[in-house]
């Protein structure tokens, strides 16, 4: 295993494979990352970042049905492993944790100045 | 919507991609493109696709290669290559002499060439400041050939004062043919130049001897090259010693102040010894005539030509309104020093100039070969590894990987190639000598030793290796192992490449040999151009001082049926004397080439007289001229009738005026490059003038042995003319050299486009052989059901002849277009026609012929029997 640290895009990537549920493919994940994040994204990152997600075990795949469209090629669907799931949870708990250590004083009025 | 994705770019991503991947990028590439092509159109999605595919270059992605490969014992599978390379070599011994001695001979004549190119291409590089000299020449825009080098005498030291921008001038005035004289050793002296001072800085000519800077500042000086000084001095020291000169400027005596070294071959300078300028007469400095005097100018730093260029028509108009007057436009013009040898438009030139054209035609020629060459060695190992297709089953089989037979195939061209190369560098030393001899230079081996020409013919090697190898290396080790071991007649498979390449070698010989015939016309054309003259049988020998006494002998000899005395020679191109005077009926005076000529020598050229007179009237008071076709033309005589009787004013001062009494057809002073000038021709009869013109005898003689004639010639000569030195020529000789360039050039042509259609034949030879061993069983088979030799072999040679036939085709035209392009250098051409094309035609099928018909006779000859016994 290649350690278990997932940086920023790696994180945004787990989320949508769990948002997009069972349809979770490259062109779909970078849709929705699109859209979600507001960022261009190229669809390069998002294999890069699904393989490696997958090799260090937070997410599984198997391939779809052949269809006629995609050049008779399959999709590789994506879900979130165990592990990854666990994972999601730790890394969301964290920042629950810290978000509640912030001083009201110090956090809100700058908010609130906007 | 599949169709019009970027195939290259998937074929990239096939490339790098590792398999484990490939599916989804693909699938997901696929998708967003189909997506594009809705949303933004196919070139967009296109440009997306490509995009996305080059983003996935990323070392995630990339395949990872096989891992064993890398822990094989590697070095002792070199040797082994190397073993089976020398092998193989050995066993097709024919096919490999083929491909080595074509490839071999075609790079020798590549290397050959880049030397002609090199050398060429090197004139004049010695000196300095080439590029801030500059050559004035004169501009006649109603001249047939408008420029020309030889300018009047005071141009040099006028311009430089009437020009700020002129640093110095330097003129160089090269004197016809004078006598030098040393104690008892006289010679006539062919490169004899007066020159101002400052030629030596100017043109970065080192001295061995003396000082750059004063040696020609005082008149009567002279500096001789070690040649000339050897010549007069031996191992004596020349400083300080005296020569005697008697030429075309008097007769007077120089000190020897400095000796430089020898010009070497490639510049366009040409001479033996460099007097002061000084030396000349006051009274041969006069705008009037032009001579053959060269006028270089340096321009100070900053200044640009054009600037100077801006001022000559002003000047022009100013020093030399005659000329204007009489061709308008008339004016002066420069051109680069390191420009000369090869762009010069000039006329008249120390010694005859390249010509960049010639250049670019060899060089093609060059790499046309090259190219020749490297196809049969493509063709011949890509039809010859095909053969082996069962050695690489068995290889394949064993375990061989890819990768393995391509660096095989690699090891095996590479080894042929090497000693091709080796072969070649060899043949061209060896020939290097032989090619010097021939075209007058001095190209040294070190020549080779230029690091862009090393780069690419190396680089050329390595392209016909990589395609040579790569390419069957392809077909074999990307089909099955069980199917290359089955079958064995795979070769034909892709025959289309390989025609297509002998259809461009054919191509290329058939370009080459149809401009060879048309050289070939154009040279006989001007060897037997009715020139106007009877160039044949005239032996030419320096004026005699007692004339009647030696006359009187020549005339009690048989032998000479004519002679005649003349100032200058029917074939004679730096003893030029362009003359302007008046004539009846024009208000501007004319100008011509003059002549003076005495005696019969119209006799002795056997000179056609069309209208009046062909003699001078003897002991007559009155000046008579002899005139031209294209001067009658030219002085606006209408027709030779006409111009009889017309008067001529050739010098008011001394009285030279007369008429018209004859016209003569024209005849070729210089090269069939120029067009005949407009020439007159007169007696000298003044008596203040009395020696001038008299320089040669022409005698015209009937005896087949020369060597005693011209022995007893000389005998007489030196009996009647005490240390004089002598000389003698033919006529028909001199003019032979005239057209020597164009000699060498067709010769060269010649040699070359042999070369080029014997590598071409060697390549049918090897590919035909190669075929028929492949169809030997089907021979058998043909002639056991009944087929004639006949029919074999025409079924065999068949698919060649089209190939040929095809080159051949194209070629016509090519041809055609570049030997226009040639012949529009002469003014005297022939047309093309269709000879050339139909004789090309001939020789090309029936040597492509004979030489397929070599092996598929033998083939077609083979007992069934034999061929088909062992399956």
């Amino acid at each position: 295993m290649k350690g278990t640290q997932i940086g920023e895009f790696e994180e945004l990537v787990l989320l949508i494979v769990a948002i997009l549920n069972e349809g979770a493919y490259g062109v779909a994940i970078r849709n929705e990352l699109e859209i979600q994040s507001g960022r261009k994204i190229s669809i390069g990152a998002v294999h890069a970042t699904t393989n490696r997600l997958e090799d260090k075990g937070f997410l599984e795949s198997k391939f779809g049905e052949v269809t006629l469209q995609r050049g008779g090629k399959r999709k590789k669907l994506y879900t979130v492993s165990s592990l990854g799931q666990r994972s999601m949870q730790e890394s969301k708990d964290l920042r629950n944790r810290l978000w509640e250590l912030i001083p009201q004083s110090s956090l809100f009025p700058k908010l609130s100045s906007k | 919507m599949r169709l019009s994705k970027p195939k290259l770019a998937k074929r990239v991503l096939y490339w790098f991609c590792d398999s484990q991947y490939l599916e989804e990028v693909e699938g997901d590439l696929e998708e967003i493109f189909a997506e594009n092509v809705k949303k933004a159109g196919k070139n967009k999605a296109r440009r997306i696709y490509w995009i996305d595919v080059l983003r996935h270059i990323r070392p995630y992605f990339i395949k990872k290669r096989s891992v064993n490969l890398i822990t094989q014992n590697q070095t002792a599978m070199w040797a082994i290559y190397l073993k089976i390379a020398v092998r193989n070599f050995w066993k097709n011994k024919v096919i490999s002499t083929i491909n080595t001695s074509g490839l071999s001979l075609g790079l020798a004549c590549c290397i050959l060439i880049f030397f002609h190119i090199k050398d060429e291409l090197s004139y004049d590089e010695f000196v300095e400041n080439g590029d801030n000299i500059y050559r004035v020449l004169n501009f006649n825009p109603s001249d047939e050939r408008p420029y020309d080098a030889g300018g009047p005498p005071p141009l040099g030291p006028v311009l430089k004062e009437e020009f700020p921008g002129i640093e110095d001038a330097v003129r160089l005035w090269e004197d016809y043919n004078p006598t030098i004289t040393r104690g008892d050793q006289v010679f006539v002296e062919y490169h004899f130049v007066f020159a101002d001072e400052k030629v030596f800085p100017t043109f970065s000519f080192s001295l061995l001897k003396g000082n750059p800077e004063t040696a020609l500042s005082i008149p009567n000086s002279v500096v001789l090259t070690t040649k000339m000084a050897k010549k007069y001095f031996g191992d004596q020291d020349p400083m300080g010693k005296t020569l005697e000169y008697r030429g075309g400027r008097g007769e007077f005596q120089l000190q020897v102040t400095g000796v430089m070294e020898d010009l070497p071959h490639n510049t366009h300078f040409k001479f033996d010894f460099l007097a002061s300028f000084l030396s000349v007469g006051d009274d041969d400095y006069y705008w009037g005539s032009f001579k053959p005097i060269w006028t270089y100018i340096t321009l100070k730093s900053g200044v640009e030509p054009d600037q100077i260029k801006a001022g000559f028509p002003a000047f022009a108009q100013k020093y030399v309104p005659h000329r204007v007057e009489e061709s308008p436009g008339f004016s002066f013009d420069l051109e680069r020093m390191s420009d000369i040898y090869l762009y010069s438009k000039s006329a008249r030139n120390m010694k005859p100039l390249g010509n960049v054209q010639s250049i670019y035609v060899l060089g093609i020629i060059g790499i046309s070969i090259l190219f020749i060459a490297c196809i049969n060695f493509i063709n011949l190992t890509m039809s010859n590894s095909l053969v082996r297709l069962k050695e690489i089953g068995v290889r394949k089989i064993m375990g061989a990987q890819k990768m393995q037979l391509v660096r095989q195939f690699l090891i095996e061209s590479g080894f042929t190639i090497f000693i091709a190369l080796m072969i070649a560098i060899l043949l061209s030393a060896l020939f290097l000598p032989v090619y010097n001899e021939f075209a007058d230079k001095h190209v040294n081996f070190s020549y080779l030793l230029d690091l862009k020409f090393v780069f690419y013919i190396l680089l050329s090697l390595g392209v016909i290796i990589l395609l040579s190898s790569l390419y069957p290396a392809r077909i074999m080790a990307s089909s099955g192992s069980a199917f290359v071991v089955r079958t064995s007649d795979k070769a034909s498979a892709k025959a289309g490449v390989r025609s297509g390449l002998v259809v461009f070698q054919f191509l290329v010989s058939a370009i080459l040999i149809i401009g060879i015939l048309i050289i070939k016309d154009q040279q006989a054309f001007i060897n037997n151009k009715a020139l106007g003259i009877d160039k044949e049988r005239v032996l030419v020998i320096p004026a005699s001082k007692s004339e009647e006494a030696f006359f009187q002998e020549l005339n009690q000899m048989p032998e000479v049926e004519y002679y005649g005395i003349s100032q200058r020679l029917p074939v004679n191109t730096m003893n030029y004397d362009g003359r302007s005077f008046e004539v009846e009926g024009r208000d501007q005076e004319v100008s011509a080439q003059s002549c003076i000529i005495d005696l019969d020598f119209i006799e002795t050229y056997g000179i056609e007289i069309i209208e009046g007179r062909n003699h001078f009237k003897e002991a007559t008071k009155q000046w008579e001229f002899l005139i031209n076709e294209s001067a009658v033309k030219d002085f606006g005589f209408e027709t030779p009738e006409k111009a009889l009787g017309k008067k001529i004013i050739f010098s008011r001062e001394d009285n030279m005026i007369g008429s018209v009494v004859g016209v003569f057809e024209d005849y070729h002073l210089e090269s069939l490059h120029e067009k005949i000038p407009p020439m007159i021709m007169f007696k000298n009869i003044s008596e203040k003038y009395a020696g001038w013109g008299r320089q040669f005898i022409s005698i015209k003689y009937k005896t087949d042995n020369l060597t005693s004639f011209n022995n007893r010639i000389e005998e007489m000569w030196k009996s009647h003319n005490e240390g004089g030195a002598y000389f003698s020529f033919f006529i028909d000789d001199s003019y032979a050299d005239l057209h020597a360039a164009d000699y060498r050039f067709a010769k060269m042509f010649n040699y070359v486009t042999f070369i080029a259609m014997l590598i071409a034949c060697m390549g049918l030879l090897g590919l035909s052989m190669l075929i028929v061993n492949q169809k030997v069983k089907e021979i058998g088979i043909r002639k056991v059901l009944g087929a004639s030799v006949a029919n074999v072999t025409l079924l065999l040679s068949r698919k060649f002849m089209y190939l040929v036939l095809i080159g051949l085709v194209l070629a016509c035209p090519i041809a055609y277009y570049m030997m226009e392009q040639w012949l529009e250098g002469f003014s005297y051409r022939i047309d093309i026609s269709f000879q050339p094309f139909i004789l090309a035609f001939l020789m090309v099928a029936v040597l492509s012929i004979l030489t397929v018909a070599v092996h598929t006779t033998k083939a077609a000859l083979t007992n069934p029997a034999e061929s088909l016994k062992d399956e």
